[in-house]
């Protein structure tokens, strides 16, 4: 054990987020911490109070089932019909997570294997670079550049090569808050369809939109079937300390079956 | 995409696990269920009052720091001196996790490269392999055998190679019962140090052992710096649901789970850390009742179980006896359990899915008893019908 690192060597580098470290500072000097992305509010009373009820009249409080309760899961399948007109099967194409975190983590070791390639927009939320190694796979930055942040289609086009598995997407992006248009939108779906890639999409900030409107990338032609779409609660209603975020994507049972 | 299963192959085989296949019979069919391990009376109302309060006073709604809030890190360690006499720093020697799945599951990413070898213990609970597949390690399984399951430490010794990165032990073991003596700890402790192995273990269930005491192997001579103990609050306080787990172990191992950690789920549980960290500090009589309440439940069980046909071995910790079907003229434990539910209303484990060497316990049940006494005792009225 002593001849190499403790920490497994894809992870050099990736010891502290900064997000500790600059918390860190701000409780060590009393700076006003305008650093990570939590809110100094809590959500809505009535949801934290939903929370306690469950609470005493137990529901919850032991192992909920593995996919996650029922209800979330309709109430979710719910929420995209409702915003977007998008239909997902409560039981087979939703999954409750711990959090947007854990669902990108969960996704990348399930979908990637050593050596793959996975295109990902630069800046980058840090969990994106640590799941990727963790799982062996390479990252390959596609750099949005000030003071658009607009994603460089032809560049995009010019990275994918036959190793690339998959294309890391985040909608409204952290941190330039780039949000993806409809023409942006279709041509990375074009190019996914073309090059036969999975889609990985983090739309956390879905509902937090300023200029335009939110769409998920999983309503396009030819995407559903290849598109693992990840939200949170934590954003939408100021719980972040909850920790309860979902992956929706094509059931290929389900379709069959259905069909 | 096309080319290739969706799946990283490195998973193959590791698709559902048993628990979701027999929890789903158990719905379908409306029986009792004794297959998954967790309790169906929630545990003390002040606890449960406590999330309550910090949901209310708006503690942890936010996110909490990453290595869990100082309240409940101050309170772990306070629960290893006042247990075990063992010392942790708050600060740097604790990390709360997303219950003890999470902190198996950084630990194994942490720590080992592709290629590496884990000697673990079989039957092994099947967070175990998915994780060690997930790092590209190979597992090299010590199987534990009927009736005594005690490791056999020659075994142990031959399997160490070159390549083996760590020891993964359980001790109380699940799906088994085991609980590793002082002796075997002892020389447990001294392998690792003679091949410098890491040591990581899983003691989620170190407040139920019934025969004998638990001692953390962490507490052995040379073993410190070395070894990752993994408990959680699930288990010991009867909130499986909420999740709050916790790594321990010297600071350089503490930061290298953390590294992974932080990535799988970032933080958990805000206002849950708030709670255990005062279920952390209920008196010795919680800790002593509850023990007893479980080892009479055990015994409960056992004799129903004994009383309907099945060969019973009895355990010495955890919430689950383990049993063989040999006395029924049937050896197909998986088979025995599709069956079971439709047979007679009752859903228990195949241990048979938690090894790799097939015949090693190709006919071995396993069910669970923290349950009620009447739904115990229907259960095991339920099962008196086999026979017949």
């Amino acid at each position: 054990m002593n001849a190499r690192p403790l920490l497994n060597r894809r992870l050099d580098g990736l010891g502290t987020t900064i997000f500790a470290e600059m918390s860190a500072l701000a409780t060590a000097t009393g700076a006003i911490n305008l650093g990570q992305g939590f809110p100094d509010t809590d959500g809505p009373e009535e949801i934290r109070e939903a929370a306690v009820r469950a609470l005493r009249e137990g529901k919850g409080n032991q192992y909920p089932p593995g996919p996650g309760v029922p209800e979330l899961r309709a109430a979710i399948s719910d929420h995209q019909q409702r915003f977007y007109g998008l239909s997902f099967d409560p039981d087979t194409e939703v999954l409750v997570t711990a959090g947007a975190t854990e669902a990108i983590a969960a996704t990348l070791l399930a979908l990637l294997e050593p050596d793959d390639e996975v295109i990902a927009f630069e800046p980058f939320y840090d969990s994106y670079a640590a799941c990727i190694a963790m799982a062996g796979a390479k990252r390959v930055p596609l750099t949005l550049r000030a003071p658009s942040f607009r994603p460089d289609l032809d560049e995009l086009r010019a990275k994918i090569t036959p190793r690339t598995r998959l294309l890391l997407l985040n909608t409204p992006h952290n941190p330039t808050g780039t949000v993806l248009t409809a023409e942006e939108q279709s041509a990375i779906a074009a190019l996914a369809v073309e090059h036969d890639l999975l889609v990985v999409t983090d739309e956390v900030y879905e509902h937090l939109v300023f200029e335009g409107t939110h769409r998920p990338i999983a309503a396009l032609p030819g995407m559903r079937e290849r598109t693992v779409t990840i939200s949170s609660a934590g954003k939408t209603f100021s719980f972040t300390g909850w920790k309860v975020g979902w992956v929706k994507a094509f059931s290929p049972t389900y379709w069959t079956r259905a069909a | 995409m096309s080319g290739r299963p969706l799946l990283n192959r490195r998973l193959d085989g590791l698709g559902t696990t048993i628990f979701a296949e027999m929890s789903a019979l158990a719905t379908a069919t409306g029986a009792i269920n004794l297959g998954q391990g967790f309790p169906d009376t929630d545990g003390p109302e002040s606890v449960r009052e406590a999330a309550v309060r910090a949901l209310r006073d708006g503690r942890g709604n936010q996110y909490p720091p990453g290595p869990g809030i100082p309240e409940l890190r101050q309170a772990i360690a306070d629960h290893q001196r006042r247990f075990y006499d063992l010392s942790l720093d708050p600060d740097t020697e604790v990390l709360v996790t997303a219950g003890a799945t999470e902190a198996i599951a950084a630990a194994m990413l942490a720590l080992l490269e592709p290629g590496d070898e884990v000697i673990a213990f079989e039957p092994f609970y099947d967070s175990y392999a998915a994780c060690i597949a997930m790092a590209g390690a190979k597992r090299v399984p010590l199987t534990l055998r009927a009736p005594s399951f005690r490791p056999d430490l020659d075994e142990l010794r031959a399997k160490i190679t070159p390549r083996t990165r760590l020891l993964l032990l359980n001790t109380p073991h699940n799906p088994t019962g085991m609980v590793l003596t002082a002796e075997e700890q002892s020389a447990i402790a001294a392998l690792a140090v003679e091949h410098d192995l890491l040591v990581v273990t899983d003691e989620v269930y170190e407040h139920l052992v019934y025969e004998g005491t638990h001692r953390p192997i962490a507490a052995l001579p040379g073993m410190r710096e070395r070894t990752v103990s993994i408990s959680s609050a699930g288990k010991t306080f009867s909130f499986t649901g909420w999740k709050v787990g916790w790594v321990m172990a010297d600071s350089p191992l503490v930061s290298a789970v953390r590294t992974a950690k932080q990535y799988l789920t970032y933080v958990s549980a805000g206002p849950f850390q708030y709670a255990i960290a005062e279920a952390l500090r209920l008196p010795d009589a919680y800790f002593d009742s509850f023990r007893a309440d479980l080892r009479r439940k055990r015994d409960l069980l056992g004799d129903g179980l004994r009383a309907a046909g099945f060969e019973v071995y009895q355990p010495q910790g955890t919430y689950f006896i383990t049993t063989d079907i040999t006395p029924f003229g049937e050896k197909d434990a998986y088979a025995f359990c599709r069956a079971l539910p439709e047979r007679c209303g009752v859903v228990a484990i195949p241990n048979s899915v938690f090894y790799d060497d097939p015949d090693a316990g190709r006919s071995q049940v396993r069910f669970t008893f923290c349950k009620r006494d009447d739904v115990l005792d229907e259960a095991a009225g339920r099962l008196r019908h086999l026979a017949s």
